[in-house]
């Protein structure tokens, strides 16, 4: 994927406004730095002593009290795709390390984050519906598991049986119609 | 790309546009603009990978949070004209 260093989301030709400049510079602040402003933010400190130091130490002037707030109400719908992003990829390693293939762990993945998408009002409902799919998803594995375990000791008494009956045509071809049987199965 | 893919392009280019100037994951885009009700895992996937060709989109990645992606301004001009 590429990157690019212009800001996100604007308006291409048009100036950048401070709004928009204090989001891109938000994205490349390290995390130390990040945290110390949401303090800041969230204490009881005034806006417009909290403009000037934005001002002062990222040079970015907001013209109003209310350009702050916006810009509040949008880092924390930041925050929460960021946690929901970190949520993601723990749950992908959890799922790879169960022996999951990247392919279905993607696909429980996306149920899930549905699941959150939908019900990102109600965190409780989307944890326990996600756990729902989870365990289906589970079940469904343990199912194709066991198939295989199936196919491998029916293979291997066919085998045996073709071993000790090598002269018979007849049961070479019933022997044969079970193995095309077994392995659509 | 075909309709059907500049269909999938505009839900994923709206979406991240909602984000106004946001990052987003990409199994999280896909979840919002619908899920597995309204493209594969792999159509949804060929087209992202088209929209980073077109430098629509911005991708960056991490270890802990994955791909983050984010629209552009050329992303945000081609939106308005799709």
């Amino acid at each position: 994927m590429s990157e690019s260093t212009k800001p996100r989301g604007t308006n291409s030709g048009k100036p950048e406004t401070a709004m928009q400049k204090l989001k891109d510079v938000w994205k490349r602040l390290p995390e130390a730095t990040q945290d110390y402003w949401r303090e800041q933010f969230s204490s009881s400190r005034k806006q417009a002593d909290l403009r000037a130091e934005l001002a002062k130490k990222l040079s970015i002037k907001l013209p109003t009290d209310s350009k702050l707030t916006q810009f509040r109400a949008w880092l924390d719908e930041q925050d929460q795709r960021m946690l929901m992003a970190g949520k993601i990829e723990d749950r992908k390693q959890e799922l790879l390390s169960g022996g999951m293939t990247l392919e279905q762990a993607q696909d429980v993945l996306l149920s899930e984050a549905s699941v959150w998408a939908a019900a990102s009002k109600d965190f409780k409902l989307g944890l326990k519906v996600s756990g729902q799919i989870s365990k289906a998803v589970v079940t469904r594995l343990d199912q194709e598991k066991f198939k295989e375990s199936l196919r491998t000791k029916i293979q291997a008494g066919l085998d045996a049986i073709l071993k000790e009956a090598s002269n018979n045509p007849v049961i070479k071809e019933a022997v044969k119609k079970i193995q095309e049987a077994t392995a659509k199965e | 790309m075909t309709a059907r893919e500049f269909q999938i392009a505009k839900k994923i280019l709206d979406r991240l546009h909602a984000l106004d100037g946001g990052q987003e994951h990409h199994l999280a885009v896909h979840a919002a603009i619908g899920g597995l009700n309204f493209c594969s895992g792999q159509d949804f996937d060929e087209v992202l990978t088209e929209l980073d060709r077109r430098r629509w989109i911005v991708g960056v990645k991490s270890e802990s949070k994955g791909l983050l992606i984010s629209i552009s301004d050329l992303g945000e001009s081609a939106r308005r004209k799709l």
